[in-house]
């Protein structure tokens, strides 16, 4: 197992799935370069599995394509596509020893038993469970049986690595420990990976790449950095981490500028990103994550310059971290999330605070 | 406590009449099965072997025994074979083809063995086939069919579908996923279908009654004659006889049946 | 066609898989039944003679009410012992409850044939009920269980009480404890607790059941042959003494078409009410 080989690139052109007069996947297009790791990222039924039940081979798509390594694979079937598939529930053989698991692939690529002996063992020293190797799969933690998916699954070398919510049977301190755990294995082996599931957190660890998929459509894909502090929609803003959503319209502000003005009356300026700005009197959406909400307790902070004065309606500890519910003056409920020691730690419901957060923490999203 | 205690005492009771309704007769052939006597008696005067002698002695029942199991074993095979077929086929169908492919399957079991015997009768009349032995298997096949189909495709329903596809995503085809993979999952079941289907031939007696004729006699067709003609002492041995076949068979079969639920 | 088409492309594989079987049960099942079905309106003219005997002679609409009288009654008897042996089972401790099981599974799946006979053993005549029955002195002349409807119906009940406890045991089963506890907390007392949790919410087992042996009831054959007397002709053996003895295929073709149609839709009608409610099985 050579580190670093470049991976293939895995392109999907156009993808789309029905199933009778339900479209479950709707022309879905993305590039992945080779090593890199894209995750899908979606609620459930936002046919994120399809698509990448697609990729395996499992299913036959209505349109589309799907490219490895620049060569059309998408009316070869599942066995010769060359494609690491690691399971939901692992799917590891229950009749077969860990050993015999991972030999598997190669006993059905005919490598001599020299060979296969050797890779097997290179495969479970990668994931640590030399000493498991006699065992059956229902001996096996769920942590170990995991592990032993993976190994199975890159043993073979594929030219693409499938994973379908591969944590999702994991508790939560072992999901932490396996997401660092495979990522190191992925950068390691440089092998070309897709990952599918719903939880955003594992999404952002992971990945080089996520691409957020709602109802059967691709909503964005960037950066994990990119998604999160630029939300292309509403869906992702929302489906991302925490956010404020306001509704409202642009308005101007006194100096002429364009500044937004929810329904309920709140007046922020605002940052378009890449967007041009509307004209005033157009209907807006803008976005404001939570941890970008300073609070200023001091009674006399109303009067020190822009801010949003507000009475905490709701506090919620959460231990490294505290929660607010501000409700503003004209209504609006805002959201704001404190690291435990702050100023603001000492607020109670019922108290007058100010909110605040920056011109370019407000961002416009389509409406 | 006294009313719970009572109250349990009714249901004992009650139940228990019923149970022991079913279970008495069964059990009160094994007595009967050991006397000498020709006349009938619960408990032997003279207790003996007699009876279970005179059956081994006899050619006519030795042969009659040596069809069934002949006739049972051809059809546990057929029955098995075209039974995962069918079975395999179904799993991989879309619920809405699989029902009614399903109840069509189930059916033999449904249609009254009068109906089957004399359909069947007349198709085998047509081609001079009744009295053989692959006439006879033929029909107890398509008897057996069902609990072949039943057995074993719960045992896929339960199968991981996505052990098929990590199969063929590690590059075996589906002929070699089905011996590798699916195959050792199900195998309890097969047995389990294959046992159901030897029983339902060796115990099989409305349709051979006409499929049989006059030539071969299996057993359950020289018994309802027996019973037909006279009451003869030497059915109670044979009844302890079928019963500890049907037991030798059916005991495994039900243990695999219960792991597979 | 463009439909079937796409199917076997599809499914190649199934289709493959599917054949022989299919093929084996349309050469073997369901070619001799639509054969059975045509000989009876077809000879080789069409006609409707064969039912329209069958209407008119008192003897066959005998045969056919006593055919309906015994397989109700049988059913009634199997649901009221059925759902003794059930609650029994269902209330018994988990040890119990297996060894009761058996009681219920062994002789089900014992031979019918030998079954009836042992019955025959007990009932005749010189059988040995009526032999316990005069050596205690309770009777002076042997009482005639057999070759009666009596005799019929006892065996009948014996041979198909299975079909009723296995669903209305899995319905018992079934109900949460919860749902006890929750009954008791509220006031009722164990016999209300029964009428207004425990039985309604058994109903469809009960339902599955008495369907099912009502089905089974109508073909019966063996029981009615051997307990039965000639006075007792049940459907079945109808159907057989015209094949074997009046040699009047035609008409024992009709007499088999109105029970295979019977049959049939009846067998809809419990698939129907059990679909999603008890697991499927072809030996319930």
């Amino acid at each position: 197992m050579s580190a670093e080989t470049a991976g293939a690139t895995l392109e999907v052109a156009a993808l789309t799935k029905t199933f009778g007069r339900h479209t479950v996947v709707n022309d879905v297009s993305f590039r992945l370069d080779g090593s890199r790791l894209l995750t899908l990222l979606g609620p459930s039924g936002s046919g994120k599995t399809t698509t990448m039940r697609r990729i395996a081979g499992f299913e036959e798509p209505s349109a589309g394509r799907v490219l490895v390594g620049g060569e059309d694979i998408t009316r070869r079937p599942a066995h010769k596509r060359d494609i690491g598939v690691v399971f939901q529930q692992y799917a590891l053989f229950p009749h077969l020893t860990v050993r015999r698991n991972v030999a598997y692939p190669l006993e059905m690529r005919r490598l001599p038993r020299r060979e296969i002996e050797r890779r097997v063992g290179e495969a479970l020293a990668l994931v640590r469970l030399e000493d498991f190797a006699e065992r059956l799969p229902r001996q096996l933690s769920g942590g170990q049986q995991q592990r032993v998916a993976l190994a199975r699954a890159v043993v073979f070398k594929p030219r693409v690595l499938l994973m379908d919510e591969p944590l999702g049977a994991l508790d939560k301190r072992l999901r932490e420990t396996m997401q660092v755990e495979i990522r190191q294995l992925q950068q390691t082996l440089g092998i070309t990976t897709l990952s599918v599931t719903h939880d955003q957190v594992e999404a952002l660890v992971m990945s080089d790449l996520v691409a957020v998929m709602d109802g059967g459509m691709l909503q964005q894909i960037g950066t994990p950095r990119e998604l999160y502090q630029r939300p292309a929609n509403r869906f992702v803003a929302d489906f991302l981490g925490a956010s404020n959503i306001l509704a409202g319209e642009i308005a101007a502000d006194a100096a002429g500028r364009p500044s937004f003005r929810s329904t309920r009356g709140l007046v922020s300026p605002f940052d378009a990103g890449s967007r041009s700005v509307p004209d005033a009197g157009a209907t807006a959406l803008v976005v404001i994550r939570p941890e970008h909400v300073a609070i200023d307790p001091r009674p006399a902070a109303a009067a020190e310059g822009p801010g949003h004065p507000c009475v905490v309606s709701g506090v919620v500890y959460a231990g490294d971290v505290l929660w607010f519910r501000l409700r503003a003056e004209g209504g609006d409920e805002i959201l704001a999330k404190t690291l435990a020691g702050a100023d603001a730690t000492e607020c109670r419901e019922g108290d007058r605070v100010v909110a605040r957060w920056r011109r370019e923490d407000c961002l416009l999203l389509p409406a | 406590m006294i009313g719970t205690r009572l109250r349990r005492a009714v249901v004992w009771l009650l139940g228990g009449s019923v149970l022991a309704f079913l279970v008495v007769p069964v059990v009160a052939v094994v007595p009967m099965s050991f006397s000498s006597s020709d006349i009938l008696e619960l408990i032997p005067t003279r207790p003996g072997l007699v009876q279970y002698e005179r059956f081994f002695a006899s050619p006519d029942w030795m042969q009659a025994m040596a069809l069934s199991f002949q006739v049972a074993i051809g059809t546990m095979v057929a029955a098995t074979v075209l039974g995962i077929l069918a079975a395999l086929a179904l799993w991989r169908l879309p619920e809405r083809v699989r029902r009614p492919l399903e109840g069509m399957l189930i059916l033999p079991r449904i249609v009254p063995s009068i109906v089957f015997a004399i359909a069947i009768y007349r198709l085998f009349l047509d081609v001079g086939m009744v009295g053989t032995v692959p006439s006879l298997v033929v029909a107890h096949t398509v008897m057996a069919i069902p609990f072949v189909v039943v057995m074993v495709g719960s045992a896929l329903r339960s199968f991981d579908h996505s052990l098929d596809e990590a199969s063929r995503s590690l590059g075996a085809g589906p002929v070699t996923t089905f011996f590798r993979i699916t195959l050792p999952q199900i195998r309890l079941a097969i047995l389990g279908g294959a046992l159901f289907a030897f029983n339902v031939s060796f115990d099989e007696v409305v349709v051979t009654l006409f499929v049989s004729g006059v030539r071969s006699k299996t057993l359950p067709v020289k018994v309802w004659d027996a019973i037909q003609h006279e009451i003869t002492p030497i059915l109670p041995a044979i009844s302890v006889l079928v019963i500890a076949v049907t037991l030798l068979v059916l005991v495994p079969a039900l243990l695999i049946r219960r792991r597979a639920a | 066609m463009s439909a079937i088409d796409t199917l076997v492309r599809r499914h190649g594989l199934t289709t493959c898989l599917l054949l022989p079987p299919l093929v084996f049960l349309a050469a073997f099942f369901v070619v001799p039944l639509i054969e059975v079905v045509r000989g009876s309106f077809f000879a080789p003219d069409l006609t409707f003679d064969h039912y329209a005997r069958m209407a008119s002679e008192p003897l066959y609409l005998r045969v056919v009410s006593i055919t309906l009288k015994i397989a109700l009654l049988t059913v009634l008897l199997c649901v009221l012992l059925g759902y003794a042996a059930a609650y029994l089972i269902a209330t018994a401790s988990p040890r119990a409850r297996q060894l009761l099981m058996l009681c219920v599974i062994v002789p089900f799946f014992l031979s019918t044939l030998i079954r009836n006979y042992i019955w025959m053993a007990i009932l005749q005549r010189s059988g040995l009920l009526n032999h316990a029955l005069r050596d205690l002195g309770l009777i002076t002349e042997p009482l005639a269980l057999m070759y009666n409807q009596t005799g019929v119906v006892v065996v009948m009940v014996n041979m198909l009480l299975p079909f009723t406890i296995f669903p209305i045991l899995s319905s018992l089963l079934a109900i949460s404890p919860d749902l006890y506890h929750a009954s008791s907390s509220l006031g009722a007392g164990p016999i209300r607790t029964f009428c207004r949790v425990t039985l309604p919410m058994s109903l469809p087992g009960v339902v599955a059941g008495a369907l099912l042996v009502f089905i089974v009831s109508l073909g019966f054959f063996i029981t009615p042959a051997l307990v039965g007397g000639q006075k007792e002709m049940m459907i079945s053996n109808l159907i057989d003494f015209h094949i074997r003895q009046v040699l009047n295929w035609p008409f024992a073709f009709a007499l088999a078409n109105v029970l295979l149609c019977g049959t049939l839709v009846l067998y809809f009608l419990y698939a129907r009410s059990v679909e999603g409610r008890l697991p499927r099985t072809a030996f319930p």
